[in-house]
Formats: C-alpha cells, structure tokens, sequence
C-alpha cells in the first residue's frame, strides 16, 4: 500500500477545520483507525 | 481504539479517526464518546478510494456475528450515530510512521472484523495490552 496519495487528501474534522492527511505523521507514527460509521 | 489511546500515546504515536459519516453525526460522536483526537469526516471518499477500501453486501449486515455485536456494543453504552452515504464501506486499521511509510495494515474482511489491538500495539513497537 502506498500511503503517498492517502496523504495528499484534505478532509475536514467535526468542527469543519480542514486537515492534510499526511501531515499527522509527519513527525510522529500515527494510527489511522477507518471507521464504518460514527459510534 | 478509544480506550487503547493511552497506550498508543506510550508507544509515541497518535491516533485519528476516519469516518464515513457526516459533521453532525462525527460532532456527536465526539461529544458522547468525549473522543479526545481528531475525527476526520470522509464523506466524498476520497480517503478510502486511496486505500481501496473493501465494501461488504446487505445479506452480511444481517448475519448473527454482525447483530450479535451490535448488541454488544450497545449494551456498552456505544450508540451509532450514522453511516453517512456508504454503509456497505468496510473499515480498516493503518500505522504509518513517520515519511509515509506503512508499517501495518488491517483491511477489515467484513463489518465484525476489526484490527486486533495486539497487533496495532506490536507495529509500534508497544507491549501487549495490560503489561
């Protein structure tokens, strides 16, 4: 799996602020949990 | 993944949620569920398609496995709060560490199967669960 592409996506958080996805691990490991609903 | 945050926290790493939802239902989640990491909210799936995300059909939705933990988690005090536009979306559990590499990947094979935390831990390098 390459997570370079997954990184270039840009999604919004529950306030609507607006997050690169590859910039949470920029300097840390991080566990990206993909959820099939909210709850 | 909620409750195992301190131990990602331990092993230096963070943790976001991804979900298929939409900002109403990911505001209640983080509200009811006092999430304390950021919730990301994936409507257009634009993250999934750039993991190629499997999906499921209804006849497994219905199955005893996927109604049994539904109740489990409901009993628990875990409430849906919605699946947003693709609920045949299955989920998934990544670690990537720092310069994009993946170190895990669990792609959920249908709606009751989720990453084992031990193995979440292990690609971090963490101790089990509990040690």
């Amino acid at each position: 799996m390459d997570a370079a592409a997954l990184g270039e996506v840009t999604l919004e958080d529950h306030e609507g602020v607006p997050h690169r996805i590859g910039d949470f691990w920029a300097d840390q490991p991080v566990v990206l949990n993909f959820l099939r609903h909210f709850g | 993944m909620r409750r195992h945050q301190p131990d990602f926290e331990r092993a230096g790493a963070g943790i976001v949620a991804i979900g298929t939802g939409n900002q109403q239902f990911a505001a209640a989640f983080v509200r009811d569920e006092a999430i304390p990491f950021p919730v990301l909210i994936d409507d257009r799936a634009k993250a999934a398609e750039a993991i190629e995300l499997g999906r499921t059909s209804a006849f497994a939705l219905i199955k005893p496995s996927v109604i049994s933990g539904r109740r489990r988690a409901g009993a628990a005090g875990h409430s849906q709060k919605g699946l947003g536009d693709r609920p045949m979306q299955l989920g998934a559990t990544l670690v990537i560490g720092p310069g994009g590499e993946v170190i895990y990947a669990h792609m959920d094979s249908d709606v009751a199967d989720h990453a084992p935390i031990e193995e979440v831990l292990a690609a971090l390098g963490a101790a089990p669960p509990g040690e």
